[in-house]
């Protein structure tokens, strides 16, 4: 993990008092509600529901032992014993008050978090792979050029009042893990002859109008990176829509000037910058790779010796067998697996813990995994470096806290938004949705049959819970008043099939959602080949043959 | 001492200033000695990308900030290259204690302007 410098530590602590200073002439009545909204925003703090809810970063999703323990402390003290993770790898608390924020921050300041640009028409927290350093696929480890970007964007005095929000994903693998393609910009990164290079990705995104971005800058030297955010950055501040808030991210940009005019724009401001960002950025990256810590792996781990473990403990405890396959995957270190903490058992809000539960993964990951955890987009944790001889230690922990849910990637691993139960955005609940199609996969030998599957549920067209990249993607409407939810197939988030899903036709309620669920998963079951995926049967058999059986 | 940073608003005479609307006026404010940023609404951060073009393309005048900007921007401003804001005569201890408690986050990063 990155280790702060003074530099960085300062600027937390500078914000978080300039905030206190806001939010004091705010609550005095010296600053207006209307200049006070994007402060606030900008340092996370909406006005929700019930309560003013406060988003906290957490850059890039790598978290500490130390970090996750204030978090839990955090949400004992000022809410309600709980928190939630966000599809930004950032982490939300929902029942606050105004007044504590301040003292929240400070609190947040101690062990380097903070709220900064978790909302409004800001960059955004950045987001990677949760597998970045370990993956056996990983080219280029992405976190130092998040850490980059972290820096660049925070408190950029440039770009804090742009058009519309900004959001940034880098990727470093072969296999896309942080939907680049869906992103304002997406960066994919890789090796050649020992040199970094990026590619670029343009004008991608969610929401209302979703569209998958476009490769506009190929291959170029990394030490090229902010001479290309800072133009693409200001032609969009210079010529993103401001008449109309549904118009206004880049990707309408654009699409209204054409990727050549686009990129004849950057190239314009690329020639009148006037500084050396060429070796700034050279510099940095160097300076910022030094001050990742190397986890001291342990040499020597025999991985026939550790599958002949795994496979004979497995024989013992199918719960632990269950675990491994669907949990557990592979590392780049002989020995080593990356385990995933599901957040998506039976009745829980997806991407909810507890604060025993947060302080039980803080004392894992210093027990198992260099006291580092990842927050991951799907809304799970990651431990990454987990010494395969200590998966069962591991396993017998998390499964006596309700924390070994064996689900990942299954269908039970649902992508939900916090929906109207919390959101003042949204036209429809969605926890109570994901909860209801949890409850068809009871038996587990049956979620296991189905296989991989991917389900998104989102309680607006806002997308926070990124239904259109799903295999089946669930969206909350508004029909006369009352809540219905529409129906889309055959999306995907990985850049190399990067696919909007279609919508399957007119909605249904929320008692029906349930049996619409269980009549697609019949058609994949009785039409799939033998290893088709939930995506590649849609794709080939097309639409109407999903939409014939539901609507028969 | 008065801040000379801030002009009072009911001082301010705009009679020798180029207002700069857009990027189209850049060209033209290079032979001014000093050019006006106007504001509308605080939200449209337009101005700030428009100040950072200005010093981007040379221009060593004095560039003023007036309208509708909010108080809490002037440390952005300030840093972007902004050199004097148009404020009410009633702002001036508040508008000091904002601009005195702005500091910079990564400027060698974020090419700020000395």
């Amino acid at each position: 993990m990155y280790a702060y410098t003074t530099q960085d530590r300062e600027v937390i602590e500078r914000r978080a008092t300039q905030f206190r200073d806001q939010t004091t002439r705010y609550l005095n009545g010296e600053l207006s509600e209307e200049v006070f909204l994007p402060i606030r925003l900008q340092n996370g703090l909406y006005v929700q529901r019930h309560a003013p809810m406060l988003r906290i970063a957490i850059p890039y999703g790598m978290v500490s032992s130390a970090q996750l323990q204030q978090l839990a402390s955090i949400a004992d003290t000022y809410d309600r014993g709980y928190l939630h993770v966000t599809t930004r790898q950032n982490v939300q608390l929902n029942w606050l008050k105004l007044a504590d924020v301040p003292n929240i921050l400070d609190e947040l300041a101690m062990v380097n978090l903070h709220a900064i640009q978790t909302s409004g028409n800001c960059i955004r927290n950045t987001t990677t792979d949760a597998y970045a350093g370990i993956a056996r696929d990983e080219d280029v480890d992405p976190r130092p050029i998040c850490e980059l970007i972290r820096q660049w964007s925070t408190l950029h005095p440039e770009f804090a009042f742009l058009p519309r929000k900004f959001k940034i994903a880098v990727n470093g693998a072969t296999e896309d893990r942080a939907a680049i393609r869906f992103h304002d910009i997406g960066i994919q990164l890789r090796q050649r002859e020992g040199d970094i290079q990026f590619q670029l990705y343009v004008g991608g995104g969610l929401g209302r109008t979703p569209v998958v971005g476009q490769a506009v800058f190929d291959w170029l030297p990394i030490e090229a990176l902010l001479t290309y955010l800072d133009a693409i950055l200001r032609v969009y501040n210079l010529n993103g829509r401001r008449d109309n808030k549904y118009k206004a991210r880049i990707k309408i940009l654009v699409k209204a000037l054409g990727v050549d005019a686009f990129q004849e724009e950057v190239s314009r401001q690329i020639e009148l910058q006037s500084f050396d960002f060429h070796s700034i950025c050279k510099t940095k990256i160097g300076e910022i790779s030094q001050r990742f810590s190397s986890p001291s792996y342990v040499g020597g781990l025999d991985e026939l010796e550790l599958a002949q473990t795994l496979k004979d403990t497995g024989l013992r405890n199918k719960r632990f067998a269950h675990w491994l396959t669907t949990n557990v995957v592979g590392h780049k270190r002989p020995g080593y697996r990356a385990v995933t903490i599901s957040l998506k058992s039976k009745n829980n809000a997806p991407g909810d813990i507890t604060s025993d539960q947060l302080r039980l993964v803080a004392e894992l990951a210093t027990q198992f995994s260099f006291s580092e955890a990842r927050m991951t987009h799907q809304q799970n944790i990651v431990l990454a470096d987990v010494n395969g001889f200590s998966l069962e230690a591991l396993f017998n922990q998390l499964d006596a806290a309700g924390l070994a849910t064996p689900n990942i990637k299954t269908a039970n691993d649902i992508t939900c938004c916090p929906g109207g139960d919390f959101c003042a955005l949204a036209n429809a609940k969605s926890i109570p949705v994901a909860n209801q199609i949890q409850d068809l996969f009871d038996d587990t030998d049956y979620l296991y049959d189905i296989g991989e599957l991917k389900i998104n549920i989102s309680g607006c067209m806002n997308a926070c819970g990124h239904h259109h990249i799903g295999d089946i993607g669930i969206l909350g409407v508004d029909k006369k008043g009352r809540e219905f939810y529409q129906v889309s197939l055959g999306g995907a988030a990985a850049s190399k099939k990067a696919t909007i899903g279609k919508i399957l036709g007119p909605s249904f309620s929320e008692e029906e959602i349930p049996l619409v669920v269980q009549k697609l998963i019949d058609i994949y079951l009785a039409k799939r080949a033998d290893g088709e995926s939930f995506y590649e049967l849609y794709h080939r058999v097309g639409h109407s043959a999903f939409k014939e059986a539901v609507y028969a | 001492m008065p801040n000379t940073a801030f002009i009072c608003q009911e001082d301010f005479v705009k009679t020798t200033h180029l207002e700069i609307l857009s990027e189209g006026d850049i060209e033209n404010a290079l032979g001014y000695e000093q050019v006006c940023i106007k504001f509308s609404p605080f939200t449209n951060g337009t101005a700030f990308s428009l100040i950072k073009l200005l010093r981007l393309r040379g221009f060593v005048g004095n560039i003023i900030v007036e309208g509708e900007y909010a108080l809490d921007q002037l440390p952005y401003l300030k840093q972007i290259g902004a050199d004097q804001f148009v404020i009410r005569r009633n702002e001036f201890a508040t508008a000091e204690d904002i601009l005195s408690r702005g500091f910079d986050s990564y400027d060698t990063l974020q090419g700020v302007i000395r």
